[in-house]
């Protein structure tokens, strides 16, 4: 005990010092950036600032509160300076693809000049020219990803587009703050959605709706989201605070997590569950807790009518502010902007 | 029927293979397992603890210890390694992330003193998912070639579908009986690296006996 309390103040000092220089940082780029916003400088901005907002949530409990409210307020206005920058460059960008730190290729100056070329070469996908299919992902990987978003609504359409339409395994990671919606839209029904396994990593302050599979789905590291999905295995490893929504057949098993509640999975999300035979309950599983007692680190939420009444984030919002409120009803713990409004 | 065939018959009796499944979680062990015993594999969870099935194949008799490969059941797996005459590494061949991750969990084992001498299989499972590595993929991916202490092969596999589960149990069992039983069986073979001996050759053995 005497041990721990040192401990924390050390790592709250260093995080102290740590935070501000990296917000002195970006915020040295922003005001370097403005005169003349480039693409990829405004998307380098936002996903540092994106990984500044991850190692502030991933710190509260271990720095003071106030300092906590404090940083969050500071991240927040570096969050409106950058969306600034991102309105003066190009009017109002709904999705842009943030690029990892190793700088990618020089983008074109503008997509919209290359469109009638991209449609040449990639057909009808390009009637959404916000939406640039990550070419990244072919090559590393032949798995539908989803990656490194802040602040956006992510439908079927910014998935990389299908070769075939067998089922493949879908990644979602390193999110913050969206609302990922891959339900199958009623008015698309031939869109084929099938995905085979899950692989969701790193999120933080996300919802994702997810329709079912007959993989498993593999979860490491997410804080404070809501997931609904519906698969053949379920494992979360290493997370704190969500708010799972599962159909399931087997036991869900969660390993080193913590604040989990489960639920079933809503049938506002697919009508079709109305139809069919209900499953019989699941059995939660932890793996970290192998003992008689209850396991403190999760609940189960049985309200099955409560499900369908929550503010289910089924349309697509654009407007950051909608997204943030949209997330504010939905999650856990209600740390996305606790100054907002 | 004379006694030596006798005595031959009563020790064939006592056959028995301890053959170890590990491999990360969600690879497939206990539905490879059930599915090689044609039980249902819908509803299957992962495994908490550790399951053992025995059953008869080709004349042996195999016990199979299956142990969960959850993060945090992995440091109990060297509970299970004493008298391990066959290892079973069962890779999630659509798991592209943790590829890496396997190829470490398996080569640690492989440095295990208890674990010396045992035949490795390779199950490069799930390959009925569109998308998966095939099985020399991961033979790179998880550098199966260095290995040089253990008697290995690697079969693609589908644990839903069923394909080459059967066959890579053959080649496991022939192995070890090469190994183990080498003067009391009628198939002489020098030490492989990598071949596979066909399935024959251990019901040619039974046939002699019966």
């Amino acid at each position: 005990m005497s041990s721990s309390k040192p401990a924390t103040w050390e790592f709250s000092q260093q995080f102290t010092a740590s935070f501000q220089a990296s917000r002195a940082d970006i915020q040295a780029r922003i005001d370097g950036s403005k005169a003349t916003p480039t693409d990829s400088a405004v998307q380098d901005i936002s996903l540092q600032l994106a990984r500044l907002a991850r190692s502030l949530s991933d710190a509260a409990g271990s720095i003071p509160s106030f300092d906590q409210g404090l940083y969050e307020t500071q991240v927040k206005e570096l969050e409106h300076q950058v969306e600034g920058l991102r309105n003066v460059k190009s009017g109002k960008t709904r999705f842009s693809f943030k690029r990892k730190q190793e700088q990618a290729p020089p983008e074109p100056p503008s997509i919209q000049s290359h469109l009638p070329m991209l449609s040449e070469t990639l057909g009808e996908k390009v009637h959404e020219p916000q939406t640039q299919p990550q070419p990244q992902t072919q090559t590393q990987t032949q798995n539908l990803t989803l990656k490194s978003h802040l602040f956006h609504y992510l439908t079927a359409a910014d998935l990389p587009a299908q070769q075939n339409s067998d089922a493949q395994d879908l990644t979602i990671s390193d999110l913050t703050s969206c609302i990922v919606n891959l339900l199958p839209r009623s008015n698309e029904a031939n869109l084929s959605n099938d995905f085979g396994a899950y692989h969701i990593r790193n999120l933080s302050n996300c919802v994702v709706l997810l329709p079912f599979s007959a993989g498993s789905a593999l979860i490491h590291d997410l804080h404070n989201c809501v997931i609904a999905l519906g698969c053949h295995q379920f494992r979360m490893h290493t997370s704190k605070d969500v708010d799972v929504y599962l159909d399931i057949a087997s036991n869900p098993v969660i390993e080193d997590c913590t604040g989990i509640r489960f639920s079933l999975y809503p049938s506002k999300l697919d009508p079709d569950l109305l139809k069919r035979s209900p499953l019989k309950p699941f059995t939660v599983q932890d793996f970290s807790h192998i003992r008689a007692s209850p396991s403190p680190n999760f609940s189960l939420m049985a309200d099955k009518l409560g499900n369908d009444a929550k503010f289910w984030p089924l349309q697509p919002l654009s407007d950051k502010e909608d997204i943030e409120r949209a997330l504010i009803r939905m999650l856990p713990a209600k740390a996305t902007s606790s100054s907002h409004e | 029927m004379g006694l030596l065939s006798i005595i031959r018959k009563n020790r064939q009796k006592e056959r028995e293979m301890r053959i170890l499944f590990l491999g990360l979680d969600n690879a497939g062990k206990t539905t490879i397992l059930k599915k090689l015993n044609n039980e249902d594999i819908s509803g299957i969870s992962p495994t908490l603890g550790f399951n053992i099935k025995t059953f008869v194949h080709r004349n042996y008799t195999l016990n199979i210890w299956d142990v969960g490969g959850q993060r945090t059941l992995r440091p109990y797996w060297r509970n299970y390694f004493e008298q391990t005459d066959a290892l079973v590494w069962v890779v999630d061949s659509s798991d592209r992330l943790r590829m890496e991750d396997c190829k470490q969990e398996l080569h640690s084992l492989l440095t295990e003193d208890r674990l010396a001498g045992a035949s490795l299989l390779v199950f490069a499972n799930k390959q009925d998912l569109p998308g998966s590595m095939s099985d020399s993929e991961i033979c790179d991916a998880l550098d199966l070639r260095s290995i040089k202490s253990h008697h290995w092969t690697i079969w693609a596999c589908s644990a839903v579908t069923g394909a080459n589960l059967v066959t890579g149990l053959d080649w496991v069992v022939n192995d070890v009986a090469n190994r183990l039983y080498y003067s009391s069986t009628s198939v002489h073979r020098p030490a492989r690296e990598e071949a596979v001996a066909p399935p024959q050759a251990a019901i040619s053995t039974a046939e002699v006996f019966s």
